[in-house]
């Protein structure tokens, strides 16, 4: 834990965020930014079920689960945001929960099916029962987090779209980073992993394999809800066509092209995919053709994603040999 | 009271009796060899046994209680705890790692001691480390600790996947061929190393074809034919019974 | 001696290039200031759901333009303006809009906007335009919030709310006998939307609203609907809110079935769309609200806006007409401002008189409804279709206060 260059690397990292909005001053590609942060964390939670080897499809229903109670608890039932915040966050989970539970227990395509079969009940759901959720009109109005008060010391309000947004967001990837990457080098990571790689031998070594799935999906949701319930007051207006399986698609290539063998590969997965369309614009109707030729490039030539392909060509190798 | 008692145990793959009606028990300090045939139904019973397969009829008791229902990691838990047939490891993984996974049990590793790693988590999984080098020291695996388990030869792979069984601290070791596929060499150095384990006082329920082995390390030995028990006894009097012969020793390649 | 010959060569070209500079710099300040450029950005579905509006409403719009570029653009405080539209796919998406605004507004620094036509990307995109003080003109059926307190957000697109009580007027008067209906329409937004507008139109009238009857989008059997259609039997079926695809399925099954009653769509269907799928036999003397270029009631401008549309695309699309005045009224709004500021144009246009579209007179109101005067009302279509072709009979005018609403789309 106490490696130089690991505090080094850390510190660095977050100064470069915390000074990111000097740089970019472009209110464009601010949006940008935020968008890539905001897939970040949704694709990071995918990957958490990934790593016991399992694909859910309904990574997009839990951020509209976080985005929708977010609303509806800050607009009905009239409470303040940064208790909504969280609120949405377990609210996903304790969904995720009920349907993982069952779910769960099926493995590969046929917890594939149910996950996206999952995401069409949510939309559904969200489409028709109208004085809930607005129906296809979606929740317009969502107002801005309540600003933050120290009284006499400061005061920080949420302009629509302003920079507050993205320092919010900034904290939130921290949080999520940070509980991922423990997950990921700890014991009980590499008991996912093993899971994954071999489950029945996994499970003769006594490793619980449901109680790591469910875990692994429960937390995943509630990253994802947490996300909603930032985008619901970010967008200030959402729609059941925002959460709907394209979404899914998306954080699932993300995660894919990253490489989900590490949360540095979500990282490079989030930006590209979200910086890559950008540059496709341009090209109107071929943007979809690029698009596809590129995810199935890398699906090709780079099986464990880009960061897979990065970690070979500069052997970068895990900093301690211990898990904690 | 038995260590380990199979009573009336049964398993079928739709038509197929693998396993038929079979009763028998494994002593506390014993090691008891399962023979038959290929396709006997030697490894289902392991599977029946460690949870990874659920039987149709009979129970399974273990240290007086009924472990019938239960699921493979609450198996492990009781100290059951097997070796896989086709010597299958970690294969993506270091030898460190495969065997750092394998103290699972011994580790703290729950959710909250991942993300919130307390002192006490620490030291604890720190310590580990030191058992881990201990054991690959144990099977003389030491020198390969860092070696992806992929590219490890046959014989050390074997010894890999006991030294994982080991580190989950199995009351009941159960091993299922255990020399097979090894040169002369490999199996004299690990049939030394069931005895010494034999020694530390584990339970050793082990499945073999070679006969050798077999009859130098077995305290009792049950021979199974299309899932049926058709013999059970000491090596001396497995070797001369005419039903055993007829069905499985008699074959000249199990000979050696 | 080739040598020699390429060093001359260089030599050549060196000069004229100089000489050609001088050329430049000596007679282009001779010349008139050039004219500068307007850019208006348009996001639009290009590719996905929405394509065939999208694509639609781009080259209505790059008609007008080309059309007032060649006449000289505008001119403000004496300099020469002309315009360039940059369109921007949307995809029919909320979160593609606020990517491809704020490429419109930011990258490529657009003073205007027209589009986007999902109510989602409408509400999205808000949010940005509304705090960059940026009129954007749009042309989606939503409800009222999207223009209540909004003070950048005008709507050229005449919602059925306005258009019905009109257009079922005309129904009544031209045929008293239909008295009994019972509406039909997709489990949507648009078609809850249409629902309400209708039956509250129908109802205000005196016609008896028997029911109403909701689909699925991408249902393909509607036998149980028409059984129970049938059972009621009503006058006439309302389907507003219903897309082309279903609704052509719908009436061939329910002419199959035995249905006799008249057709009504308060929105508009294609013939060409729905001959080839309900039956040509079936479709005939459907009443609508879709325009094409034949009929008494079309008016002349629109007469001439299809022959250009077809001049410059070779074919038509139904849904261009409807785009095709968002760029002269944004070009009315900048004349009158004599301005670029984006709240002087706003102002400009707030305050416009009745003015000429392709459609005749319009005018902007709506501030009962609305809390401002940013919805159009301009004459609407209705039609028929007779001889496999959509006929024009009359334009009808909107009235800017519907009736009562009852919301019929929660009844069983
Ligand atoms: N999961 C299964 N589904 C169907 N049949 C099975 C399954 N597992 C084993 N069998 C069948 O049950 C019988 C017993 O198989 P088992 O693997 O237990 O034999 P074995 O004694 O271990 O043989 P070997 O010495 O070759 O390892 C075989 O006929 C096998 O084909
Ligand atoms: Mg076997």
């Amino acid at each position: 834990m106490s490696n130089p260059l690991k505090i080094f690397t850390s510190l660095g990292a977050l100064a470069a965020m915390l000074m990111l909005p000097w740089v970019i001053t472009d209110p464009r590609y601010r949006d940008l930014i935020i968008t890539m942060g905001i897939y970040f964390i949704l694709a990071s939670g995918l990957r958490l079920i990934m790593s016991v080897g399992q694909v859910s499809f309904a990574q997009a229903a839990f951020w509209g689960i976080g985005a929708y109670s977010s609303a509806i608890l800050v607009m009905k039932a009239g409470l303040s945001f940064w208790l909504s915040l969280p609120l949405s966050g377990i609210i996903s989970a304790f969904i995720a929960l009920l349907i993982g539970y069952p779910c769960l227990r099926l493995k590969g395509p046929y917890f594939f099916i149910i996950t996206m079969s999952f995401g069409e009940v949510a939309r559904l759901v969200f489409t028709s029962w109208i004085d809930l959720f607005g129906g296809t009109n979606g929740i317009s109005g969502i107002p801005a987090p309540d600003p933050i008060t120290i009284s006499g010391v400061f005061s920080i309000s949420f302009p629509p779209r302003g920079v507050e947004f993205y320092y919010l967001l900034m904290l939130l990837i921290i949080v999520s980073f940070f509980v991922m990457y423990r997950i990921e080098r700890s014991h009980f990571g590499k008991a996912c992993g093993a899971i994954r790689e071999f489950d029945d031998l996994a499970a003769s070594l006594g490793i619980n394999i449901m109680r790591h799935s469910i875990i692994l999906f429960v937390v995943g949701c509630f990253f994802a809800g947490i996300a909603g319930s930032f985008y619901a007051h970010y967008m200030t207006y959402i729609g059941p066509g925002y959460f709907s399986f394209h979404e899914s698609l998306l954080f699932l290539i993300i995660a894919v092209i990253g490489g989900t063998e590490s949360i540095f590969g979500i990282i490079i997965g989030a930006v590209l995919l979200t910086i890559l369309p950008e540059f496709t614009r341009e090209a109107k109707q071929f943007e979809s053709i690029i698009y596809g030729a590129f995810v199935l490039v890398v699906l090709l030539f780079m099986p464990s994603g880009i960061w897979g392909m990065l970690k070979k060509i500069f052997r970068i190798k895990p900093l301690s040999k211990s898990y904690i | 009271m038995a260590f380990l008692e199979i009573r009336d145990l049964a398993k079928n793959f739709g038509g197929l009796e693998a396993i038929n009606r079979l009763s028998f028990h494994v002593s506390q300090g014993e090691i008891l060899g399962v023979i038959g045939p290929n396709g006997a139904g030697k490894t289902t019973l392991f599977n029946l046994i460690s949870g990874h397969l659920k039987p149709s009829r009979g129970n399974i008791i273990f240290q007086g209680e009924d472990i019938t229902a239960e699921k493979p990691h609450a198996i492990a838990r009781r100290g059951i705890v097997r070796t896989f047939q086709s010597s299958s490891l970690f294969d993506s993984k270091t030898v460190m790692e495969n065997l750092l996974v394998a103290f699972h049990l011994e580790a703290r590793s729950g959710f909250w001691d991942s993300v919130f790693p307390t002192r006490s988590v620490r030291d604890v999984n720190a310590g580990l480390d030191e058992k881990a080098i201990d054991l690959l020291d144990f099977l003389g695996l030491s020198r390969s600790r860092n070696e992806t388990v992929k590219n490890l030869p046959h014989g050390h792979r074997r010894s890999l996947g006991i030294a994982m069984a080991l580190a989950a601290s199995p009351e009941l070791l159960m091993l299922d061929e255990p020399v097979g596929g090894m040169n002369p060499r490999e199996k004299e150095e690990m049939t030394a190393l069931i005895g010494k384990i034999r020694q530390q006082g584990k339970t050793i329920l082990i499945v073999e074809h070679n006969m050798r082995v077999v009859m130098s390390l077995c305290d009792r030995i049950i021979v199974l034919n299309f899932g049926n028990k058709i013999a059970e006894g000491s090596p001396a009097e497995i070797k001369n019974d005419p039903e055993v012969i007829k069905a499985y020793l008699g074959r000249k390649h199990y000979a050696d | 001696m080739r040598g020699k010959m390429r060093g001359r060569g260089i030599c050549f070209s060196v000069a004229f290039v100089f000489l050609a500079g001088l050329m430049f710099v000596l007679f282009s300040p001779a010349q008139a200031a050039e004219p500068k450029t307007i850019l208006i950005g348009d996001s639009n579905p290009l590719t996905g759901g929405g394509a065939y509006w999208g694509i639609g409403s781009k080259n209505a719009l790059d008609l007008a333009m080309d059309k007032c570029n060649k006449a000289g653009g505008v001119t403000i405080k004496g300099q020469q303006y002309l315009f360039k539209i940059i369109h921007e796919d949307d995809k029919y998406k909320g979160s593609e809009a606020v990517k491809a605004i704020n490429k419109l507004i930011f990258t490529d620094k657009v003073q205007f906007i027209v589009g986007p036509l999902g109510t989602a990307a409408v509400k999205a995109v808000q949010p940005i335009t509304e705090a960059q003080k940026m009129v954007m003109i749009i042309d989606t059926y939503a409800g009222p919030d999207i223009l209540r307190n909004m003070n950048y957000t005008f709507r050229a697109m005449v919602p059925p709310t306005h258009f019905a009580p009109s257009f079922f007027k005309w129904v009544k008067d031209k045929h008293p006998q239909l008295k009994t209906l019972i509406h039909i329409a997709a489990n949507d937004a648009t078609g809850w939307g249409a629902t309400n507008g209708d039956n509250d139109a129908c109802h205000a009238l005196g016609m008896k609203v028997l029911g109403s009857e909701f689909f699925e989008r991408g249902s393909t059997d509607f036998t149980a609907m028409v059984t129970r259609i049938l059972s009621q039997n009503p006058d006439f079926l309302s389907m507003g809110g219903s897309p082309p695809g279903e609704a052509a399925l719908l009436i061939k099954q329910a002419r199959e079935m035995g249905y006799k009653g008249r057709i009504i769509h308060s929105g508009m269907l294609e013939p060409s769309q729905l001959g080839p799928i309900a039956g040509w036999e079936n479709i005939e003397g459907i009443i609508q609200t879709g325009i094409g270029p034949e009929g008494p009631g079309v008016p002349k401008a629109m007469k001439q806006y299809f022959i250009d549309y077809e001049a410059k695309y070779g074919n038509v699309n139904s849904f261009a007409p409807y785009i095709y005045d968002m760029f002269d009224i944004l070009v009315m709004g900048i004349k009158k401002a004599n301005s670029l500021d984006s709240t002087k144009v706003r102002d400009a246009i707030e305050q416009m008189d009745e003015f000429d579209t392709i459609w005749g007179k319009a005018r902007w109101g709506g501030k009962e409804l609305y809390g401002n005067n940013h919805q159009l009302f301009r004459p609407t279509p209705v039609s028929i279709i007779k001889d496999k072709k959509l006929i024009c009979l009359e334009m009808v005018t909107p009235q800017e206060v519907p009736p009562p609403s009852q919301e019929w789309h929660n009844r069983k």
